[in-house]
């Protein structure tokens, strides 16, 4: 299989099936990380669709400095919020937990539903965009500090403090649910 | 429990603490039943996130965002085309240009050659003086067929963003 070195450099070479293998393999975090900030699939297909063609017109300009995933989370991060910003979307506060539970309580499948794995998506999805964006990067990706400081382009320790910040609020968002049972979790 | 605590469970379970730090909270662990079940209820939402974050993209997403960007890279070449395509008027200009240099040459050449008529003595002549443009025939000529070349290019070029427009249609 080939690296995302070499499918970069055989996309500058005007190879457009070297750049599809691209796009399929970090189709999903990218989908991802756009779900976490706009909070509307048909919007984040959209971003990350726009994110992926910025990444093209401009991968002359990757230098291999950072990682490709860095670089290319890092520019669906702005268009994420660069839409956001343009529809003016009035973000769900960092510290208004009970807009998050008003998001959760409308997603009744999930609350219908047992599973874990579930019931954490529909948490991540309540939640806000700074949150849900710090969790996508450290969980999916498996990203370090250092790595999303430079996507979200904060402070290394600003990103501890978020990601603290975020699990206790996923936690609490998850034990006030009416389908969570402790026992399940332990 | 304080957010202290709490804090540091979650970093343990990520193995972000020192090995000083998780050495202290191990030995509460041991010592603390409630603080074991905590910590179990953490490492157990830390594990499951790392499944759970995960939205898998739309089925189709990777032909939808290349032939987005196919389309994008079209116009792209469209608009260079057009910035770079020649406007009706220009081709007409050369045309004419061609047809003026075309006709000039056919006379400066028609004259080189004319054979005198018998009845004509020649001594009666007035010695020939040269023709003062008849150096200019092969050139003119060369210039003619610059002219056609870049008739039939500009042409071309018309074709071709065209075509280029109709595939983005």
């Amino acid at each position: 299989m080939l690296n995302d070195r070499e499918l970069i450099d055989s996309t500058l070479r005007g190879n457009i099936h070297a750049y599809r293998m691209l796009v399929d393999r970090y189709q999903d975090l990218a989908y991802t990380l756009a779900l976490r900030i706009v909070k509307n699939a048909e919007e984040a297909e959209e971003v990350a669709q726009d994110a992926f063609i910025k990444v093209h017109d401009h991968l002359i300009n990757f230098r291999g400095d950072s990682k490709f995933t860095t670089w290319l989370y890092r520019i669906v991060y702005t268009t994420a919020l660069n839409r956001l910003r343009k529809r003016k979307l009035t973000q769900v506060s960092l510290d208004d937990p009970n807009a998050s539970y008003a998001n959760i309580a409308s997603d009744s499948t999930a609350d219908q539903s047992n599973d874990k794995i579930s019931m954490l998506k529909s948490a991540i999805a309540g939640m806000s965009s700074d949150d849900g964006t710090v969790l996508s990067l450290f969980y999916f990706d498996e990203m370090n500090l250092q790595d999303i400081a430079e996507i979200m382009d904060i402070e290394a320790n600003n990103v501890k403090i978020k990601l603290h910040r975020a699990r206790l609020r996923l936690k609490t968002i998850l034990e006030s649910k009416p389908g969570f049972k402790k026992e399940d979790w332990l | 429990m304080n957010t202290e605590t709490e804090k540091k469970l979650w970093q343990l379970a990520a193995g972000e603490l020192s090995d000083l730090q998780e050495k202290e909270l191990q030995e509460m662990l041991a010592a603390d039943p409630v603080l074991r079940e905590k910590f179990q209820l953490v490492m157990n939402l830390h594990q499951s996130l790392y499944k759970s974050v995960e939205e898998p993209a739309p089925v189709g997403f990777t032909d939808k965002t290349i032939s987005k960007l196919e389309q994008k890279l079209s116009a792209r070449q469209v608009s260079i085309l057009k910035k770079f395509a020649p406007g009706k008027k220009i081709i007409y200009i050369v045309a004419a240009c061609f047809l003026v240099l075309v006709i000039i040459s056919a006379l400066f050449s028609s004259g080189e050659s004319s054979p005198l008529p018998s009845w004509i003595d020649p001594a009666n002549l007035v010695p020939e003086v040269n023709f003062p443009f008849e150096h200019l025939t092969l050139p003119l000529i060369g210039l003619s067929a610059v002219f056609l070349l870049l008739i039939i290019q500009k042409i071309f070029d018309l074709r071709e963003l065209k075509n280029a427009e109709e595939v983005l249609k």
